[in-house]
């Protein structure tokens, strides 16, 4: 083939342009350490690039996200611990005070007033605050303390509400418990009641307890009480007997007062109720108000003694039901606390292996950047020998 | 004796011409496009000296031509054209690529630490710094988008100068080739011989052109180069040269007397071709995505503020500009018409043509010629956008101007406190502590379109929020049935199927949500076991600091189904990074085989018309061989005519 002079320029300019071009991609990859240098380098990889890192960024966020979730359980946990230590305390006390034989009403003066202060440490605890301010019990209105006196007496005013943090793609966990599920609602050793009128749709707030004794008989159940022709009758929902409440009483129409449970009432024909009795309900703070309140108020003698033993009984089954509800609720945070463990050991493998896919989709391997450098450096140095050779070779040196 | 002398001389003049094209050929060894020449000679007609017959009477030059091969010139223009379309399409797609990928300028980096910080408020709702932060972000989102645009646009001005810059180029060229038409036609009229110098030069400037766009030459019998652009549009015939133009806005014209017609279409190849199609096959697309993405990004942010509750007791104020769905224009009549966006995900960069007729609307997408004929003046919804023709007149017909790309500008945060981001829920549930049965609600939720009928019934009128929104009650009348309540204990009548409905534990019920676009409903459901009588209230979420359920929505939105086609916003950037990326890939891929290409027909080319000087240098010695030869002819014929002289 025929070769012009200038063809021997311009190969020569290629081979040492591409040469420069190779070794310069391979050193800026190797200074950055990356193989993808932009999209176009790979674009498929690049895409997911973006991706993993987002995730790594994710998985970063989750982990942060755990360690807050952590904080606010640990806070609740101490709390918590704290609720229940102070109970199972007030339950020695009780079962001290239940001596009504022996203990005078100035000894119970002095009990009072220990029930009374730890009354007070208890609405710090069920008040306690994290590390912003806010108090950890109030549910969803965490700006004002979740109790606080209301009417003479210290109330709930926070709601149901709970804040849940995501702590992996796919789990998110309740990171605080509203204080009317740990404190409130605990049942006493009473039964109570509600009616409702099913032909009217309506409540009904007539009834009135007779005989709390008899009331207290019944387990929760709902009574469906329908009066027809001087019959009423007193079923379950499936139309069974509820004893010891006799299935039918007879009264007279039309407006003739009967008692059922314990509940007494006017009945008319064609009546429809449905009365549902329940344990009735009462706070710890309550229990232990009523507790102080009943030993400030006893007297010698044996009545008031008396009266005294049935609320002491009272207290006992209502604080032995709140150790067991606190139990649950710490079982809870605890069984919370191991997801976060194994939340933060499952985000971490997955950061481990997300990091190991980028590095093999990114990362450079360094042996062989470097070899490649060494090979392009030969490749580079031989166009630049042979052209400084050939450029020398020139028949007019010989004329 | 006299022969003698004149076929020495003969020889002399031939061998000084082939020595001067040498000199020629040697001199132009650098010159682009020079071809080289050679010398080619005959002899002279011959002298009849009788019976012997004929005696030759010397050398003369026959031509001096150029060694060309017009085929591959033909390929080397093709070739040039088809590299510098690749380079240059290569060179602008690298300039978007390498800007999408960095963490510096790209989106993925402003779109992390919004998350970032909308995950850091849900942790901790109530904090002040935490719900700053979340602003800052925005800010810091919405400026990356209004950078983006920016180098996007000034890439943009960037190739409308140089496709101007070119069109002046493609002038000049076409210009001198329009005057070596005219010249070589003169020169080759004159004698009849080719004017090489000429030749090479026009070949040479049809070259630099193809350089600039893909032409096609037609070669006339007088010898002129018609030359013509893209699919047959002619720039230069004979020896005149059309103008070509540019608008400024990536349009080309190609100006004859007849007027400018828009080739913009039709030129392909070459520096212009590349430029045109990195406009439409890359840098359009990119600012169309980034603008839907910047649509997307700000709708859904603030359908979930509109929908959340801020630490004021409000709904949430947008945190983003409201996204715009485009211009509108009237074309015929003056009726009012509305537009608005209610799924920015589903937005098409088109415009739109809307017609009322009977009425009805027809809805026209430019882009494609989609008509959608809609029973009824609305309001229809076509692409995420709904448009209302209630105001307008049978006959009015509207233009609207999406302008998507636009979207990735006029993005900004809103003026915002802290307090002012709803990072709540609108709504508390909560269970009367009378009730007997086991029943629990939930939370409660929003949710858009939920499928099912909806309980068309509202906490309260929506007319001064919040301070109207009073308590609903969900009532049991029986274990099976239930009611709703208002606050003051009054049952809410309600259309069928109530005012009863009966209770499935665990499937939801919806109610009306004031706020937010039609169909937005709360939904709750209810498990276990409600006694009769059983209450559960539903109550605005007044003073809820401590939630942070709009947050965790807010946060979530980065993997959530929000882009026509199943992509979350992550997704969608991910794949316009992927899409710009595989076209900077090919076009590099296609640029380097281009270049070889090239590099072989130059070097195919250089092979056969390129001067070596090796070459020449034998030439030299060859012809001055010949030279001295002849001299010496001269000499001997001296030498005769003296042995003659001293005879006599």
């Amino acid at each position: 083939m025929r070769v012009s002079t200038s063809q021997i320029y311009t190969i020569a300019n290629i081979g040492m342009r591409n040469a420069q071009a190779a070794i310069n991609n391979t050193s800026a990859q190797m200074a950055s350490g990356q193989r993808v240098l932009t999209p176009a380098d790979d674009p498929v990889a690049a895409t997911q690039i973006l991706q993993l890192t987002e995730q790594l960024s994710r998985l970063e966020q989750f982990n942060k996200n755990i360690d807050v979730a952590e904080n606010k359980l640990s806070l609740e946990e101490v709390a918590l611990k704290g609720v229940t230590s102070l109970v199972q305390g007030m339950q020695e006390l009780a079962v001290s005070a239940g001596n009504t034989a022996t203990l005078t009403q100035s000894e119970y003066k002095i009990m009072a007033s220990v029930v009374d202060s730890r009354i007070k440490e208890l609405l710090n605890l069920q008040n306690t605050k994290d590390s912003s301010g806010q108090y950890i019990f109030a549910g969803y209105q965490s700006s004002q303390a979740a109790y606080a006196e209301q009417g003479g007496g210290v109330v709930y005013q926070g709601d149901d509400g709970s804040i849940s943090l995501q702590v992996s793609e796919s789990v998110t966990i309740q990171a605080t418990d509203p204080g009317r599920k740990i404190f409130e609602g605990i049942s006493t050793s009473h039964n109570t009641f509600t009616a409702y009128d099913l032909v009217a749709d309506n409540p009904i707030t007539t009834f009135t307890v007779t005989n709390q004794h008899e009331l207290d008989q019944v387990g929760g159940n709902t009574l469906y009480l329908n009066a027809a022709a001087g019959v009423l009758s007193v079923t379950d929902i499936n139309g069974d007997p509820v004893p010891p409440v006799p299935s039918s009483i007879t009264y007279a129409s039309p407006t003739d007062t009967v008692d059922v449970a314990g509940i007494s009432f006017v009945i008319n024909d064609g009546d429809d109720i449905a009365l549902n009795i329940t344990p009735e309900e009462s706070s710890i703070l309550q229990t232990l108000t009523d507790f102080r309140d009943a030993m400030l108020s006893v007297t010698d003698s044996t009545e008031s003694k008396a009266a005294l033993a049935d609320v002491v009984a009272k207290t006992l089954g209502t604080l032995d039901n709140a150790v067991t509800r606190i139990g649950e609720v710490q079982s809870e945070v605890g069984a919370r606390l191991n997801t976060l463990d194994s939340t933060r050991n499952l985000n971490a493998d997955s950061a481990l292996y997300t990091e190991e896919v980028l590095g093999s989709l990114q990362g450079l391997d360094y042996a062989e950047a470097t070899t490649r450098l060494k090979m392009q450096e030969l490749v580079l140095s031989a166009a630049q020998q042979s052209f400084s050779k050939v450029s020398q070779l020139s028949l007019f040196n010989y004329l | 004796m006299a022969g003698l002398l004149s076929n020495a001389i003969s020889g002399l003049q031939a061998s000084q011409n082939a020595l001067r094209t040498t000199g020629h050929n040697i001199s132009n060894a650098n010159t682009d496009g020079y071809s080289r020449q050679n010398v080619s000679f005959g002899t002279r007609p011959p002298q009849n000296i009788g019976s012997a017959g004929y005696i030759g009477s010397g050398v003369s030059t026959e031509a001096i031509s150029r060694t060309v091969d017009q085929f591959i010139l033909t390929q080397l223009r093709l070739d040039t054209a088809t590299f510098n379309q690749l380079d240059t399409f290569n060179l602008n797609t690298g300039k978007i690529d390498s800007l999408l990928a960095n963490s510096n300028t790209g989106l993925s980096g402003g779109l992390e630490s919004f998350y970032a910080a909308l995950q850091s408020a849900a942790d901790d709702p109530s904090s002040t710094p935490a719900r700053q932060l979340v602003i800052e972000q925005a800010k810091g989102l919405a400026s990356r988008f209004n950078n983006l645009y920016d180098r996007f646009t000034s890439i943009e001005n960037g190739v409308e100068g140089e496709i101007n810059t070119i069109a002046e180029q493609i002038n000049g060229l076409a210009n001198s080739v329009a005057e070596l038409n005219k010249a070589i036609i003169q020169l080759r009229g004159a004698n009849g011989a080719e004017p090489n110098d000429l030749l090479d030069q026009r070949d040479e400037a049809l070259r630099q052109l193809s350089e600039l766009v893909s032409i096609s030459v037609v070669t006339q019998d007088g010898g002129e180069m018609n030359v013509y652009m893209g699919s047959g549009q002619p720039l230069v015939v004979g020896n005149s040269a059309a103008e070509v133009s540019s608008n400024g806005q990536g349009d080309v014209f190609l100006g004859s007397t007849a007027g400018l017609t828009n080739v913009t279409a039709q030129v392909s190849g070459g520096k212009l071709g590349g430029l045109l199609k990195f406009n439409t096959d890359v840098l359009q697309p990119a600012q169309e995505q980034l603008g839907k993405l910047a649509a997307v990004v700000s709708f859904e942010i603030n359908s979930l503020q509109a929908q959340g509750v801020d630490l004021n007791g409000e709904y949430g104020k947008n945190i983003f500009t409201p996204v715009s769905a485009g211009a509108l224009t009237n074309v015929v009549g003056a009726g009012n018409f509305t537009v608005d966006v209610t799924d920015a995900g589903e937005l098409v960069a088109s415009d739109y043509d809307v017609v009322v007729a009977g009425g009805n609307v027809t809805i026209t997408r430019l882009s494609d010629g989609a008509a959608s004929a809609l029973v009824g003046l609305g309001p229809h919804v076509v692409d995420g956008i709904s448009f209302d023709a209630t105001g307008s007149a049978n006959g009015d017909s509207f233009r609207l101007d999406t302008n998507l790309a636009l979207n990735a500008s006029s993005i900004a945060v809103n003026q915002l406190t802290p307090q002012d981001l709803a990072l709540a829920g609108p709504v508390r549930t909560e269970a009367v502590a009378t009730n007997a049965g086991s029943g629990v609600i939930s939370a409660g939720n929003v949710q858009l379109n939920p499928g099912t009928p909806v309980v068309p019934l509202i906490i309260d009128s929506p007319a001064t929020p919040p301070a109207t929104y009073n308590d609903v009650s969900i009532e049991f009348i029986s274990s099976t049935q239930y009611k709703f309540v208002d606050s003051a204990g009054n049952d809410l009548a309600t259309p069928a199927p109530g005012p009863v409905y009966p209770y499935t534990a665990g499937s939801s019920i919806y109610l009306e949500a004031p706020v937010g676009p039609a169909g937005t409903a709360y939904e709750f459901t209810i498990q276990g076991n409600p006694a009769p009588g059983d209450t559960f209230t539903i109550s605005f979420n007044q003073d809820a600091v401590n939630d942070n359920r709009t947050a965790l929505k807010m946060a979530a939105l980065d993997s959530a189904i929000t882009f026509s086609g199943g992509l979350s916003i992550n997704e969608a950037y991910g794949q316009m990074v992927e899409q710009i990326g595989a076209k900077a890939n090919l076009a590099r891929m296609n640029t380097d085989a281009a270049q070889s290409v090239l590099e072989q027909t130059q070097s195919l080319r250089d092979s056969i018309s390129g001067v070596n000087l090796d070459e020449e240098a034998a030439n030299l010695i060859k012809f001055e061989q010949v030279y001295n030869a002849n001299s010496q002819v001269i000499s001997i014929a001296r030498d005769l005519f003296d042995t003659l002289l001293n005879a006599v």
